[in-house]
């Protein structure tokens, strides 16, 4: 009955279906910018003039006003929520954003769905960051609306405990996007990434900074560092297992994307400029490794967890092939065999690489899966788009 | 930037849902469909400036999305033939009728050029030429495919009919 044909697509035309919220978008869009750096697009005037237009209207209340969509709001939750956390299994906790920007536990190895996380609201007014907080749990950033329809967007952040609790801390980074986060590996100090919030002037350069404060139940001074003029996008933070050394990609962000690497900063040093130098290929540079073969930019690098290796994603963008490369922090050269990870490509962007304290597995957020160490690749069920292990 | 094109938001709000169905129509997969909507339009997003004076946005958000909708189809199917099962998990709403879950089941029967002209035209209301020019192909080409991929759909809804449970069968 091929007459049936039409009128079942009639029926998918009118059925409702779910859209992903805005803000999810403008989030996704900003790590696609990282990662198209060598994809020049029109006019980089224009597209940047258009990036940061678009961001505000997409980041503006759908009709009539100017005003930002509701920030997520963070706040307690209370206990008798959480009665379905932590989600049942052996395996290694995993919180993260699904692709409807819905807060999830996971655990390594299970084969259920991830478990809504009730305490947290689903991320909508920006991007939102996850990061392993050794003491257990995780440090999670998130975006705030500001109060004023002429103000600028602001960043925060909060400690979220297994059980799904939520605690904020810190001062709230007005004007600012918190673009990586990071916790030392004693727990005492929690590092930030921070850039010109989204909407501002994206061509403005040395307003990148990178901060290290105190964990809550910590004391110590906050230090800052800013990035030099050459650069003015700064993001990957990872702490060496000295809990001295952080290492972070720097870069500078134009219409065509972020052109970073992995620079490393000694944080017990005296200064308050962070270096934008070291030895790693830099995108859209002839880059042969020393064996003659030709090297690919790293997209994000991470030290894995308190082993004292380093490896970085790595892309080569005129195959699209992503290969895990284990790596000298200082310089990019392997340190061992890469690993392919299949299924990268459109729909998984890599903004994420982190793992468990022993080094194994190793969670690649953005793709939305894990390596253990016998080499076996395992997908996490949600499609998560941010994720980190639990400490 | 420029003043000619709508703005991002207004061009989200208007066709987002109908991307979701576009994709949703090839993947086959609800959740799939999201993910694909939200990286196409984080694509127009990031270059909307020159997206935005296109002759039609639309057109280039649903080419963008044919693609990642194709490219993803294909991994899956891969992975399922090295898996050595077909679990046949598609998602769906809730809201979605039976009927409908009945076409996208029989969607994913369908050869992959067949399946994307007969989304290009039923749901998206292209004619033949314009499909034929944004996939790139003949005139020719697209007819064929319409015809047979109508009729393979026809049979695969009418099987699912008379067996309403098949559903995980399919893909």
């Amino acid at each position: 009955m091929p007459d049936r044909v039409p009128e079942l697509f009639a029926e998918l035309k009118r059925a409702e279906v779910p859209v992903p919220p805005a803000g999810l978008v403008a989030a996704r869009g900003r790590q696609l910018r990282r990662r198209t750096r060598l994809r020049v697009c029109a006019a980089a005037v224009a597209v940047i003039a258009g990036i940061g237009l678009a961001v505000q209207l997409v980041s503006a209340a759908a009709p009539g006003g100017h005003s930002r969509p509701a920030a997520p709001s963070l706040s307690p939750t209370p206990t008798s929520t959480h009665t379905a956390l932590p989600p049942a299994g052996s395996g290694l906790l995993i919180l993260g954003l699904n692709a409807s920007g819905q807060f999830v536990m996971t655990r390594t190895g299970s084969g259920s769905p991830a478990v809504p996380v009730p305490g947290l609201p689903p991320v909508g007014g920006g991007p939102s960051h996850v990061a392993t907080d050794p003491a257990g749990g995780w440090v999670i950033t998130y975006s705030v609306s500001p109060k004023a329809p002429s103000g600028s967007q602001a960043a925060r952040l909060a400690v979220v405990t297994p059980n799904g609790r939520e605690i904020n801390f810190g001062p709230v980074f007005s004007g600012k996007d918190i673009t990586s986060v990071a916790v030392s590996p004693d727990g005492s100090r929690v590092a930030i990434a921070l850039c010109p919030a989204s909407g501002s002037a994206v061509s403005g350069a040395g307003k990148a900074a990178i901060e290290v404060l105190p964990a809550p139940g910590h004391t110590g001074a906050t230090r800052t560092w800013s990035i030099p003029a050459q650069s003015n996008w700064v993001d990957n933070l990872s702490w060496a297992p000295d809990g001295e050394r952080l290492t972070y990609a720097v870069g500078f962000q134009t219409g065509a994307g972020i052109d970073g690497y992995p620079v490393t900063l000694d944080t017990a040093a005296p200064g308050s400029v962070a270096p934008v130098q070291s030895g790693w290929p830099r995108a859209g540079k002839a880059a042969i490794t020393a064996a003659g073969k030709a090297a690919c930019p790293p997209d994000v690098g991470a030290w894995l967890g308190t082993t004292g290796r380093f490896a970085a994603l790595e892309e080569c963008d005129k195959s699209g092939t992503e290969v895990l490369q284990p790596a000298d922090a200082s310089d990019g050269a392997a340190t061992g065999p890469a690993v392919t990870i299949p299924g990268a490509g459109p729909g998984c962007v890599s903004g994420g690489l982190e793992s468990a304290p022993s080094g194994n597995p190793i969670l690649i957020s953005y793709c939305g899966v894990y390596l253990d160490d016998r080499g076996t690749i395992t997908e996490l069920r949600g499609g998560l788009i941010a994720a980190a292990i639990a400490g | 930037m420029s003043t000619a094109g709508p703005s991002f938001d207004e061009f989200y709000a208007g066709t987002a849902a109908r991307i979701v169905r576009h994709a949703y129509a090839l993947t086959g997969d609800l959740d799939d469909a999201r993910d694909i909507a939200q990286e196409t339009f984080a694509r127009a997003w990031q270059r909307w400036s020159s997206v935005s004076t296109c002759d039609s946005p639309e057109a280039w958000v649903r080419r963008v999305a044919t693609n990642l909708a194709v490219n993803r189809w294909r991994r899956a199917r891969i992975a399922r033939l090295l898996a050595g099962r077909d679990t046949g998990t598609a998602t769906h709403a809730p809201e979605i009728s039976t009927d409908t879950v009945a076409l996208v089941a029989g969607l994913r029967t369908l050869p992959q050029r067949q399946r994307t002209v007969l989304v290009l035209y039923y749901l998206a209301d292209l004619p033949v030429q314009q499909i034929a020019a944004e996939l790139g192909c003949p005139a020719g080409s697209v007819k064929a495919w319409l015809s047979r991929g109508r009729a393979a759909l026809a049979a695969a809804v009418r099987a699912d009919d008379a067996n309403p449970t098949s559903e995980a069968s399919h893909a």
